[in-house]
């Protein structure tokens, strides 16, 4: 199941407590929440919190730097070695999925772990990428879940934010089209405000109703409310 | 080379390395060393076998972290010492 994904920041506190808010996943962020001169020692941390916290390590996720970053491959690489087979990463550009599967396959085999059990996460939001979506879901069998990442595609766009949402529908619409190819999931990127309770729920129904299967969110009360929700879905019901 | 790595926030750890140092010196800062600062030194010593580093100073200022923490600070405080010294 993957209904709820729950958003760590890489720091010491929220590590130690991450795993108990129930989230199906959790997703650590080593891209945008940190800067340069710490990229080092939180990935280091990760590592260290990997090694010594009861995680299910099935159900971590962690969000790794851009591809055109020049930290993408050592992310990899130390959490491999750590446990870890599950990776998010935004994608740019089309062409970088075959250097990620290489690398991925070049990783396994030199630590005889069998090939292919490294997954990913797509972040999406790029209109000529949602729109290549069919290409980029048959190209590999790595892809975990494709979620939609709505900032990139709302400043594509170019559009007045709507209230309703209705300048992402087709995006997202788009983007379940791509998950139904294969039996992937499909997420919805969080949702920001944390007071607006109603919108939120409203929101995630919405999602439900064309066709995800889980959001991200970032604050541990977010959870149980997404869990609610999807509890009763179609997809989750067997 | 002197490099550090942390911060002096609630449950994180500030460690500064030395590798100019003849020997292993650690010295631990913390409220709460009466009642783990040996672990707090364990988990130092740990890294410390790992990168097989003999010759070093080490300081730690402790504010409440868990041993994980002390030990990612302390490698990444070396690896930087290391790196730095190359240049």
């Amino acid at each position: 199941m993957m209904r709820s994904l729950l958003i760590s920041s890489v720091t010491p506190k929220i590590l130690a407590n991450a795993h108990l808010y129930e989230a199906d996943y959790l997703i650590f962020d080593l891209d945008k929440t940190i800067s340069i001169e710490e990229k080092d020692s939180a990935r280091e941390l990760l590592v260290q919190a990997v090694k010594h916290i009861d995680y299910n390590l099935d159900n971590i996720i962690i969000n790794i730097n851009l591809i055109s970053s020049d930290y993408w491959k050592e992310d990899i690489k130390d959490l491999f070695a750590a446990g870890i087979r599950n990776f998010g990463i935004h994608l740019e550009e089309e062409k970088h999925i075959k250097e990620i599967d290489e690398f991925l396959r070049v990783l396994e085999n030199k630590s005889n772990v069998e090939e292919g059990s490294c997954k990913i996460i797509y972040s999406i939001g790029k209109p000529f990428l949602i729109m290549n979506i069919q290409n980029i879901v048959m190209s590999t069998n790595r892809i975990l879940a494709l979620s939609f990442n709505k900032d990139e595609f709302r400043g594509k766009i170019k559009v007045e934010r709507h209230k309703n949402n209705e300048d992402l529908s087709l995006g997202k619409k788009m983007l379940v089209m791509g998950s139904a190819l294969k039996d992937i999931y499909c997420i919805d990127s969080p949702f920001e405000d944390l007071s607006d309770e109603d919108n939120f729920i409203k929101e995630i129904k919405n999602d439900m109703n064309i066709g995800f299967n889980g959001k991200i969110c970032f604050h541990p009360s977010q959870v149980r409310i997404i869990n609610n929700i999807y509890k009763d879905s179609y997809y989750y019901k067997d | 080379m002197i490099r550090s790595c942390g911060n002096e926030k609630d449950s994180d750890a500030l460690v500064i390395v030395d590798l100019e140092n003849k020997g292993r010196n650690i010295e631990i800062n913390s409220k709460l060393k009466d009642m783990f600062g040996e672990y707090m030194e364990k988990a130092i010593i740990e890294i410390l076998d790992e990168m097989e580093i003999k010759n070093i100073k080490v300081i730690l200022k402790d504010y409440g972290a868990l041993d994980f923490v002390i030990k990612a600070r302390t490698k990444v405080a070396i690896k930087r010492a290391l790196k730095g010294g190359n240049k």
